[in-house]
């Protein structure tokens, strides 16, 4: 029994910093930690890094062998050190003022192994909805994203308000906008479950419902070390039992089920014997309470290779039909009426025509949505550090099983031109870091012009909003009547959108993007390379 | 039209107006247009120099820095900082000029110089990458954020004929000098975007102004406050794909600069270097005609300095 410093404290110390800067990247609006050591930060998030390694692979993307590793070694030590939503169901139960008493509880096998086996038949299906919904990562970011970054603006803004009394500019307003209200209600319910579920039972959630969890339990199975309890010194006083978050060690028996152990060490602390800590698992002639769970090992094996087979049968299936729905693309925002354009009345009714937008727009880095919705497990960071507030969750963008995946939501913000942000953090590989000149040219969807909608073709007033803000100049002024009217060049655009948000029109723009299933590379504006040109004037024209 | 026939034109018009108008402190109508140095200047133009060099010898003829800035007051600066762009393209307003005029200002004792801009990139990213964000904090100057509805206050027009209101950056209305820094530029939507141009970022609601017909909401603003001096950043001059810019290429240096007190003719001098007539451009016109300047530049007494 190896038992020299406090193994609880390590993890401990380890998870609340850990935490406490994960918290931080997801609600920060300032950018103050850079995308290098966000990546790098984020290096052992399991799903992320798998998703990863499989779409872009490199040494950063190797998180998840680290936590394969680990766990072959000394079981789910991710689960209570590293795993945000491990910490963050900790942080919750610790907070009660009361503490838990827990008590044994036999596995839910079935539950989580099912859980696990859906997952990866949708993953296998093209669908990476149920993931995204139960990923522990994925999860705490928009705990953080959704719901915690509207209350830490709101404090930065009542600061920001009381040094104002002060006349002090040191700090600034930020505005928290475009959340659609569906994707927050998403995120609240199912932390509220989460909340009441780990104040009442501590890591049901980890060994019932995570994906990550459940690969990681049948992982430990094999570990070379694993918690077990020392029979000879065991008074079977249930201290142990009591404090085990996990409900995983049975008094009665005297075991411990190493599979659903979350590596919190509380036991270990809490044994006044020193009755429990490390063992090296393959030791010859060893009778161990171990022995117990494995006796039930090959079975589990056995049912799981039986899923996995019918997982990869159902999922072709779930394949061919998905390919056969998604060839629509994402819906748009309504049914469009384009082909009415020519009847413009004189009263104003500019912006009073819906367009239809045919395919949404995913980010730059994303190469094309089928590429971006594979990888894409709706953590939010993007959402978070976009300085725009452009990239926003999707309610049914995508549909149904894209949900809370951003789309690029022009309606909160445009692309900024000089931007690379999103690509540069993402850890999953749904957007890929684009160099800044690259970037420039990824042309993620196609400008169109809703003449019938325009304040410059109904009012006869000059606008221009529109081409004002274009970056490559797509859209561009044409004299009209004495006025000027935008016309667009689809071939230089880049889809950015910041003539649709720019666009003053209501309830519709009268421009719009059109996403590009496939991402294009845009053609050059003209004459870009040329130097400014000197003035020939030798006196004042006036 | 032909300079020429603008002027024969423009002549006519400013007799009408100047007899409607009574412009205030209009010079000789006769359209000699020779400076006198007896009179305080209505406009001074410089060429041929960098721009924090041209703005000390304008603001010297103008008759220093002192007669905008007293002891103890507070200044605001509205540069145009409307695009994340660097200083080589010319989107924004010379950073070097800005910090020579927060200098100045401090020089001649104002308490607190701040700088501002509704910008239409993402504000911060636009302080940073037009430079003006380091040009104003080593030259003492504070940045101020413009970024969200809170900073705005709601303010009435009453000249106005479409824009009635306006949320205005509270800096405007509360500090006691307000100086005006465009930068010259070609314009999509208004074609030239000049000193009344700029003053639409320091309201909070621009939309509005696209959608009720752009120029004569340009003109109603002027209407309703006149910064205390206007200064035209003429040195790197965007004459197409403005106001944003997509490369070097859209420039010409004209090193030139322009002060005056009337923005309707910093606008109309500054039209004229840019290649564009004053009463071509809507805005101009329709400000002209609500009197909020002077577009005639024969009427006015302008001091022209080189370097």
């Amino acid at each position: 029994m190896l038992k020299t410093v406090s193994l609880r404290w390590v993890r401990r110390i380890v998870a609340l910093t850990y935490f406490i800067v994960f918290a931080f990247a997801f609600i920060d609006f300032s950018n103050t930690l850079s995308p290098g050591f966000i990546n790098w930060f984020l290096y052992p998030q399991f799903t992320p890094s798998l998703l990863k390694f499989i779409k872009v692979g490199g040494i950063v993307a190797t998180g998840f062998v680290a936590v394969i590793l680990l766990t072959l070694l000394f079981g789910r030590v991710y689960c209570s050190a590293i795993c945000p939503l491990g910490i963050f169901q900790d942080i919750v139960a610790r907070i009660r003022l009361k503490r838990v008493r827990y008590k044994f509880l036999k596995p839910w096998n079935i539950i989580r192994y099912t859980t696990l086996a859906l997952v990866v038949i949708f993953a296998l299906a093209g669908s990476l909805f149920l993931l995204n919904m139960l990923d522990p990562y994925s999860f705490t970011g928009r705990i953080f994203s959704d719901l915690v970054r509207p209350i830490y603006y709101g404090a930065n803004n009542l600061l920001v308000r009381f040094l104002g009394t002060f006349n002090s500019y040191a700090l600034h307003h930020v505005e928290y906008r475009g959340m659609p209200w569906q994707g927050l209600l998403v995120t609240a319910s199912l932390t509220l479950i989460l909340v009441v579920a780990a104040w009442r039972w501590g890591r049901i959630y980890c060994n019932s419902f995570c994906p990550v969890g459940a690969l990681l339990s049948l992982l430990s199975r094999f570990s070379i070390f694993k918690l077990a309890i020392d029979e000879n010194a065991c008074t079977a006083c249930g201290r142990c039992s009591r404090e085990c978050k996990a409900s995983c060690i049975d008094i009665k028996s005297r075991s411990l089920d190493f599979s659903r152990c979350v590596a919190c060490y509380n036991c270990i602390d809490s044994c006044k014997e020193g009755g429990i800590g490390y063992k090296y698992a393959y030791a010859k002639k060893t009778v161990d309470p171990i022995q117990q769970v494995d006796s039930s090992r090959r079975g589990f094996i056995a049912t799981f290779t039986g899923m996995m087979v019918g997982a990869t049968l159902v999922g072709k299936s779930l394949t061919a039909l998905a390919q056969g729905k998604g060839k629509g693309g994402g819906r748009g925002r309504g049914r469009g009426n384009q082909a009415d354009n020519n009847d413009v009345s004189q009263e104003s009714t500019a912006g009073h025509r819906p367009n239809s937008r045919l395919a949404p727009v995913t980010p730059p880095g994303s190469y094309s949505q089928k590429d971006f919705l594979n990888a894409c497990t709706a953590c939010h960071l993007c959402v978070t550090v976009c300085p725009t507030h452009v990239i926003q969750p999707s309610i049914k963008e995508y549909g149904f099983f894209g949900l809370l995946q951003p789309h690029m939501d022009y309606h909160s913000g445009f692309c900024n031109f000089e931007c690379t942000l999103c690509g540069d953090v993402c850890p999953t590989g749904a957007i890929r870091p684009l160099e800044l000149e690259t970037k420039k040219r990824a042309q993620i969807g196609k400008v169109k012009f809703h003449l019938g909608n325009c304040i410059v073709r109904v009012d006869r007033t000059d606008c221009g909003a529109c081409s004002e803000h274009c970056p490559t100049k797509a859209v561009y002024m044409v004299p009209w009547q004495g006025l000027l009217l935008p016309e667009v060049n689809e071939d230089i655009c880049i889809g950015c959108g910041a003539c649709e948000y720019a666009c003053p029109t209501t309830p519709y723009k009268a421009i719009y993007v059109n996403g590009n299933v496939e991402h294009q590379v845009a053609d050059l504006p003209e004459d870009m390379d040329d130097g400014p040109r000197e003035w020939d004037a030798d006196d004042f024209p006036f | 039209m032909k300079r020429r026939d603008f002027l024969k034109k423009g002549l006519g018009a400013g007799l009408m107006a100047g007899a409607f108008l009574k412009v205030n402190g209009a010079g000789t109508l006769a359209g000699t247009n020779k400076p006198n140095p007896a009179k305080p200047y209505d406009l001074v133009a410089v060429m041929g120099g960098e721009p924090a060099q041209m703005f000390d010898k304008a603001i010297a003829a103008m008759g220093g820095i002192g007669k905008f800035v007293k002891s103890g007051q507070t200044v605001v600066v509205k540069p145009n900082i409307g695009w994340d762009t660097p200083e080589e393209l010319g989107a924004n307003t010379n950073p070097g000029l800005v910090a020579r005029i927060v200098e100045q200002c401090l020089k001649a004792g104002a308490k607190d110089v701040f700088v501002f801009d509704n910008t239409c990139d993402t504000w911060n990213r636009c302080y940073a990458n037009s430079g003006i964000e380091d040009a104003v904090k080593n030259a003492g100057g504070k940045m101020v954020p413009g970024n969200t509805e809170n900073y705005y206050k709601l303010v009435s027009i009453p000249n106005g004929k479409r824009l009635k209101e306006a949320k205005v950056h509270e800096l405007i209305l509360n500090s006691d000098v307000f100086i005006n820094v465009p930068v010259l530029k070609h314009h999509s939507s208004a074609k030239v975007t000049i000193a009344l141009k700029n003053l639409m970022g320091i309201v909070w609601d621009r939309r509005f102004w696209h959608r009720n017909d752009l120029h004569q909401c340009i003109a109603d603003f002027g209407t309703w406050r006149k910064p205390d001096l206007n200064i035209v950043d003429a040195y790197r001059v965007m004459t197409r794909n403005g106001p944003r810019g997509v490369s070097q290429a859209d420039l010409v240096m004209k090193r030139s600069l322009i002060i005056s007190t009337d923005m309707v003719a910093a606008d109309a001098a500054a039209s004229r270097i840019f290649g564009e007539e004053p009463s071509e451009i809507g805005h101009i016109k329709i400000a002209h005609e609500m009197g909020v300047g002077n577009m005639n530049l024969d009427e006015l007494n302008i001091e022209r300095l080189r370097v």
